[in-house]
């Protein structure tokens, strides 16, 4: 078990946040900034940080957000990719942060939200890479939506040894059991 | 290991009431509907008409397979967009519609389909007996023209959105012009004189509101404009989808419509729904425009829009958003 999720958030946005606008993609139409500043180390490795920020939001609205949104994100990856005992066939609850209606999408996709293609051939996989980048819609200094860039590299072993790539976009919304998956884009392959 | 789980986590619900078909039946319909005074006539439709479904992509040596999907309830959503003749000052949702578009689109698979209303339709209006489909808007605002094109083809929108000329123009300028495919030549002395040639165009703010809205030198008239304005909608995804994925520019798109819209959707329904029509994949796009014969109602000139075949669309696209024969 990596213990993606393990981790808290150690959270040192500070002021703002990392940002990989590149210019005017960061200027929102109410006078928003571009997200700037630093990226979140958690403890399991997954570097989360800011990439747009459209509208304001406060430093202490944005670590809440950093570690809430990174936890539904560690969830995912935790439970879908690189948690787990090796080899294993039971990949039929490995969203835990998606909503009802995503759960069921991402399970027509499983073989690529997952590592159901393989987690019967290999007994281990050793994580590499996990990053996240945050575009956040903020309206009156509250966010209402997060387009959460991931980006996950690891390395299965066992029977298929690869080098596996995941890449792509959650989309998640506030709802009162927190921040959740509502859908995705998202990209699986070999390095 | 301690996976996290979450058991039983309900489906989001946008709280939109359903309330489809059985439109004849002379029923008025008290339902709430979402109405969006939008700045983006077309242009939500442009939103609308972006991405979606599992795919397979070949990346040089590298096979990348995709997956997507976006929960949204209901899963087919139907959304009036309506092109206001508000001119500066006048209210846009007590004008008079000069384009009607009804968008469909199928969150779970990726499917969307525009029904093009002639704005000249004859038609009944509820509580307000036969009169020019667009009127319905002047009458009884979106909620009104809502009803009224969702009797005429069987489905009921659940958002209506109303933009007028100036937004558009900008909307249009700001995602750096769209690309349209004419099929022939035409022009208008007073809003575009020398006119769009054949073939494949790239049309600013100006030129796009100008080619959705000449109908005199068509051919067949009301039904070519509706057409064009289909093109028009086309343009403007094809443009929406090819920036979706860039960092930002959903959040922006949502917070700029905001700003420019009336409507009782929370910022994060805005959020899901735009989202939702970035994942429209465009090969799975269908477009008919009602069709009727002309006629001549009290000295003005009227579509009698074939009912019958209206109502066939709607009932084809209905709970999939595709049409698969005009």
């Amino acid at each position: 078990m990596t213990g993606v999720v393990a981790g808290l958030a150690v959270v040192a946005l500070g002021s703002g946040a990392c940002s990989d606008a590149g210019g005017s993609d960061g200027a929102a139409p109410d006078g928003g900034s571009p997200a700037g500043a630093s990226a979140t180390e958690r403890t399991a490795g997954t570097r989360v940080s800011f990439g747009v920020l459209t509208g304001r939001l406060p430093s202490d609205a944005r670590q809440r957000l950093s570690s809430q949104v990174g936890d539904v994100v560690d969830g995912w990856i935790d439970a879908a990719y690189v948690g787990g005992d090796y080899p294993r066939r039971d990949f039929s609850d490995v969203w835990p942060g998606f909503t009802a209606g995503a759960q069921q999408e991402a399970h027509h996709d499983r073989a690529l939200m997952s590592n159901e293609d393989v987690g019967d051939r290999i007994d281990g996989v050793e994580l590499h890479k996990s990053t996240v980048k945050l575009d956040v819609l903020a309206v009156k200094q509250h966010p209402v939506g997060v387009t959460a860039r991931v980006f996950l590299g690891f390395r299965t072993t066992g029977d298929v040894e690869r080098e596996v790539r995941v890449k792509g976009r959650l989309f998640l919304t506030h709802t009162d059991r927190g921040w959740r998956v509502f859908g995705y884009d998202v990209t699986k392959g070999d390095a | 290991m301690t996976t996290p789980r979450n058991p039983g986590l309900p489906p989001l619900r946008s709280s939109i009431p359903r309330f489809r078909g059985d439109p004849g039946n002379g029923k008025r319909l008290q339902r709430p509907l979402r109405f969006l005074t939008i700045g983006l006539v077309l242009a939500v439709a442009a939103f609308v008409v972006p991405d979606s479904a599992v795919k397979s992509t070949e990346v040089a040596l590298v096979k990348v397979d995709r997956a997507n999907g976006v929960d949204l309830t209901p899963d087919v959503i139907w959304i009036l967009a309506v092109g206001s003749d508000a001119r500066p000052g006048e209210d846009m949702t007590r004008s008079r519609g000069d384009a009607l578009q009804l968008v469909g689109m199928d969150t779970k698979t990726g499917a969307a389909t525009a029904i093009g209303i002639p704005r000249d339709s004859w038609v009944s209006i509820p509580g307000h007996g036969y009169e020019k489909i667009n009127a319905s808007l002047y009458f009884g605002g979106p909620q009104l023209l809502g009803q009224t094109v969702g009797n005429l083809v069987g489905i009921q929108p659940d958002y209506v959105f109303v933009s007028r000329f100036k937004f558009f123009q900008a909307m249009i300028r700001d995602i750096g012009g769209i690309d349209v495919v004419n099929p022939i030549a035409f022009d208008d002395t007073y809003l575009k004189p020398e006119g769009f040639p054949k073939g494949r165009l790239h049309l600013g703010g100006y030129d796009a509101m100008a080619f959705s809205r000449i109908r005199h030198n068509l051919i067949r008239g009301d039904f070519d404009r509706s057409a064009n304005q289909q093109r028009v909608l086309r343009g403007i995804q094809a443009k929406v989808r090819a920036r979706s994925a860039v960092p930002g520019f959903i959040e922006r798109g949502v917070l700029t419509v905001m700003q420019h819209l009336y409507t009782d959707l929370s910022p994060a329904e805005l959020f899901r729904l735009a989202q939702a029509m970035a994942q429209v994949e465009p090969r799975k796009i269908t477009n008919c425009v009602v069709q009727g014969g002309i006629g001549d109602i009290g000295g003005a000139s009227v579509v009698l829009p074939y009912v019958d075949r209206a109502r066939r669309l709607g009932d084809e696209a209905r709970n999939d958003a595709t049409i698969d024969h005009c």
